[in-house]
């Protein structure tokens, strides 16, 4: 096969014809490239798998030869991307490959033994198995069966997030089980819960061949959603009208595409969507009908604090208000009052106001980390709801409120299957007596086995590790020793005498750094698996390589656990009646298991969803489709979820049904939501906000990206952003190092003046991939109190040069 | 694989050994994973690399400050439409058929409007 490209094939390229497909509502053409990709790399095998980074959910073609991935290409037939990818996804061939993968069970050992302070070293499987189990058994005897803990994430593909939450729920009896989807959708789905009573957008990715405005509210799409905005570059170049609006904090590269970049003050997004509100309901823009029809408004407690306190406690009151109560409520935040709070021009106001309120304009409003990391994160949700809601823009074609997510399975996994300590699948949770009642039938364990209280939460789950109340916590397809917020805290808790640290992951990282035992894992087309995307599409692939050396899939490290802590039954009868697949490679854990174990768990998984709103198609239907979008209902997905003709749920004639709120009229809520101030404001001591998030090279805590040379080479390593104006004042020049320093921590990172994010003065932006500047030790982990996610956006620091 | 492990960036086989002897307690730069030790090039200052695999969108060798991508201009396309001449020994890459909408060919399709998000930069 050809190792390089020649300039002279390169250009013959160019007289390639373009092929052209229909797909989904648009034209879209074959890039040339990738149809050569096919002729120059013969003998290929070639199958579809969802990209393994983001929410968008792009499908690749897996490009395999000799068992190795070779090469990737966008996905023509898929409806998200439409044949196209973006760096991170042309990086795919690279992740499972970096020279450091792991391979073999690693103990921490000191003379042959088991020792916290010893050194990793190599094990068997059955060595290491053995310990997680005995010490997992020695937590739950000590402390009961919340002290033993599992930590997933959004990564997990749904097989095994569904396998985790029954092994924790039915079979150790414990909600200890969390994922890092806590710190990135918590708000998102509180946010839903109480506006909605369901989950996930109403919408999906055909809203944005429709919506005539786009207005992002904290959301760097440029750089984290590069498909997403693809899709919104080419509206606006079709469509001289429509245009986007840039809610944000700082300036980034989604300005570059906006009518206008609207600078807020952190924390005063609470403001500016009151103070639309105010605006729609003085001037009467609103949809009194609409309202009347589909509507309830509601009021919750206020002042609800910061989750700042150990074992920190809140529940909120609703109480029922209405349209009069509202517009009381909304009466302070005037033009001139929401311009203190936040720095937004009173006429900027009033022409956000105008868009939302002029009935022909369709509006999409899309949020991500910069609304869901919120110590008020519910409520900001729950206040760009009332927007669309008071003017009817909801569930139509091109009018969508639309929650992004950050990971490949976030919804899929996290929030469908349910893997938080209060949740159970298809939006059930353990406090309900009827959803814990329908999950034991299911699971076929007695009444009384799930627990009724929730644990843990994740910042409350490493708190207890700290305190000695969590004895033993495993992680899985994440990095939380690098994630967290306030992380020298959480780090000293996981290296304390008596705590048991497990990682299942697939390179060295911050937290095999601090594991007790560190399990190898297959990743992505090592295994067979299915991730959920942000609208709603739920996307399977097949097996298509081995794992190196050892690693074996989360799944089997799952399923073997569960042996050894004696619930193999639990699981043999999922699994019956499930034949292996002939004729093509089975995953370590159906191999394991002589049965089709995926198959076995999806099909009893897809039970718990049917019949109330979160249908799944069966599960052979999906290895043959590009994806469905939920509810399934006669093999037919639903674009658009409560409105009559795309929705089988709505009633015949109701038009539109919000029927997540069956048991109170289906209606959805218009809540009252105030402005308050986050709990760490810039003082003289600590004069910087600090923002941390993203770039579009790296991704998360950069254990894949970082190993693919495009992509580091890119972007080597974290910088801090800075305004020009706050780098003269402090005689700084960019790639100068400097050292930024909150209460909880210190780092050295170098500057970048006048780069793609220029943050508004008094503003520090610091990525979080980089396991050389760790951001966390500094941000704080102030929570949201209804969702319980930190807040990664907010924190003070100060800035020194280092000479 | 070997033919993708190109360039720049360290890979070693000693990362697990780094990783896996050091005892547990507060971190050190010693312990640190070290497969991506501190690199002190910054965005910018990095060369490119060669195309790792045929159908990989080639990354930009040049630095892009100036260089916006807005509704009204695109820097890019300035040179890549036609594959200028720059005159210094220099022709800018055009761009192939691929990213030009079927309907009207002329145009550069809308979804591939964005060079930077399947381009990788060397710069900031």
């Amino acid at each position: 096969m050809k190792q390089r490209i020649t300039r002279r094939e390169f250009l013959q390229w160019g007289g390639l014809s373009v092929a052209a497909v229909t797909v989904g509502g648009g034209l879209v053409a074959l890039n040339p490239f990738e149809a050569a990709a096919e002729e120059l790399l013969p003998g290929l095998s070639w199958d579809k798998a969802p990209c393994r980074f983001c929410g968008t959910g792009c499908s690749v073609m897996v490009g395999v030869e000799k068992g190795k991935v070779v090469a990737v290409k966008g996905d023509p037939e898929s409806p998200v991307n439409q044949g196209a990818l973006c760096e991170k996804g042309y990086a795919l061939p690279f992740i499972q490959y970096g020279a450091d993968r792991l391979t073999k069970p690693m103990i921490r050992k000191k003379n042959g033994k088991y020792d916290k302070r010893g050194k990793l070293t190599e094990a068997s499987w059955d060595e290491a198995m053995s310990l997680v189990a005995a010490k997992a058994k020695e937590a739950i005897a000590a402390k009961g069966p919340s002290a033993a803990a599992m930590f997933g994430s959004g990564q997990w593909t749904i097989w095994e997030g569904y396998a985790a939450s029954k092994l924790w729920k039915a079979g150790l009896r414990s909600n200890s089980l969390e994922v890092n989807a806590r710190h990135c959708m918590a708000s998102a789905v509180t946010g839903f819960m109480t506006t909605f009573g369901i989950d996930e957008p109403m919408g999906s990715y055909d809203d944005f061949a429709h919506a005539d405005v786009f207005i992002l509210w904290g959301a760097n799409m440029a750089e984290m959603h590069p498909i997403l905005w693809a899709k919104i570059t080419d509206r606006l170049l079709q469509n001289p009208a429509a245009r986007l609006y840039n809610l944000t904090t700082m300036s980034n590269r989604s300005s570059d595409m906006a009518a206008k970049e609207i600078l807020f003050t952190p924390q005063s997004d609470l403001a500016l969507a009151n103070g639309i509100a105010r605006l729609l309901l003085k001037k009467g823009t609103i949809d009194e009908a609409f309202i009347a029809k589909h509507c309830a408004f509601k009021r919750g407690k206020e002042n609800i604090g910061y989750g700042l306190e150990d074992g920190f406690k809140f529940k909120d009151e609703p109480a029922a208000t209405d349209l009069a109560a509202l517009r009381e409520f909304v009466e302070p935040y005037t033009p001139a009052r929401v311009q203190e709070l936040s720095g937004v021009a009173p006429e900027i106001l009033e022409e956000l106001a105008a868009v939302y309120g002029d009935p022909k304009t369709k509006v999409m409003s899309l949020w991500c980390m910069g609304m869901n990391q919120h110590t008020r994160g519910t409520w900001i949700n729950n206040l760009v709801y009332n927007l669309h809601l008071l003017t009817g823009k909801i569930s139509s074609p091109g009018n969508s409120p639309f929650s992004l997510t950050g990971q490949p399975s976030a919804c899929g996994t996290t929030r469908e299957v349910g893997t938080f300590t209060h949740r159970l699948p298809a939006d059930m949770v353990v406090t309900n007596p009827a959803h814990r009642a329908l999950s034991e039938e299911i699971w076929g364990v007695p009444p009384g086995t799930i627990p009724d209280k929730p644990s843990y939460t994740a910042v409350e789950m490493l708190r207890a590790l700290d305190h000695g109340d969590l004895l033993f916590f495993w992680s899985m397809t994440t990095n939380p020793f690098q994630s967290y917020p306030k992380l020298n805290r959480y780090r000293d808790a996981a290296l304390k005498d008596g705590r048991f640290i497990v990682v299942s992951d697939v390179y060295p990282n911050k937290s095999t750094e601090v594991a007790d035992v560190v399990l190898p894992a297959a990743m992505w087309v090592e295994k067979e698996g299915a991730f959920g995307n942000a609208e709603r599409r739920t996307q399977f692939w097949r097996r298509m390589t081995d794992a190196p050396g050892e690693a074996k899939s989360d799944l089997w490290q799952l399923l073997e656990f569960a042996k050894r802590m004696g619930h193999e039954d639990l699981f043999a009868r999922s699994f019956k009646g499930h034949a292996m697949p002939a004729g093509r490679k089975v995953s370590d854990a159906s191999a394991a298991w002589g049965a089709y174990v995926e198959k076995g768990l999806f099909e009893e998984y897809r039970r718990f969803g049917a019949g109330h709103g979160h249908d799944l198609a069966p599960f052979d239907t999906y290895h043959a489709s590009r994806g469905l979008r939920w509810p399934v209902i006669d093999g037919k997905e639903t674009v658009i979820r409560f409105r009559e003709g795309y929705d089988p749920y709505v009633p015949k004639g109701a038009g539109v049904s919000f029927y997540g709120n069956e048991a109170s009229g289906s209606r959805a809520v218009i809540w009252q939501r105030p402005y308050e101030a986050p709990p760490e404001i810039p003082d003289t001591e600590y004069p910087f906000w600090l923002s941390t998030g993203r770039v579009i090279e790296h991704w998360h805590s950069g254990t894949m990206t970082r190993r693919a040379p495009p992509l580091q080479n890119a972007y080597p390593h974290a910088t801090a952003n800075l305004h020009p104006d706050d780098a003269a004042r402090l005689g700084l020049k960019g790639g100068e190092k400097i050292r930024l320093t909150s209460r909880r921590g210190t780092v050295a990172v170098h500057a970048e003046i006048g780069g793609r994010v220029t943050p508004q003065k008094g503003m520090v932006y610091v990525p979080w991939f980089d396991e050389n500047v760790l951001i966390n030790e500094l941000t704080l982990d102030a929570y949201c109190p209804i969702s319980q996610q930190a807040d990664f956006k907010k924190c003070a620091v100060r800035i020194e040069r280092i000479s | 694989m070997n033919r993708f492990i190109l360039g720049t960036v360290v890979l070693s086989i000693a990362v697990i050994a780094s990783a896996a002897d050091k005892k547990p307690g507060k971190p050190t730069k010693e312990n640190r994973p070290g497969v991506n030790r501190w690199n002190d090039q910054s965005p910018g200052s990095t060369k490119p690399l060669p195309r790792p695999y045929p159908g990989a969108p080639p990354s930009v060798p040049h630095g892009i400050e100036g260089l916006a991508i807005t509704r009204k201009s695109n820097g890019c396309i300035d040179c890549h439409l036609e594959g200028t001449d720059l005159g210094d020994g220099h022709v800018a890459t055009k761009i192939p058929p691929s990213h030009f909408d079927p309907k009207a060919k002329e145009e550069l399709a809308g979804t591939r409007y964005q060079c930077l998000q399947c381009h990788a930069t060397v710069s900031r």
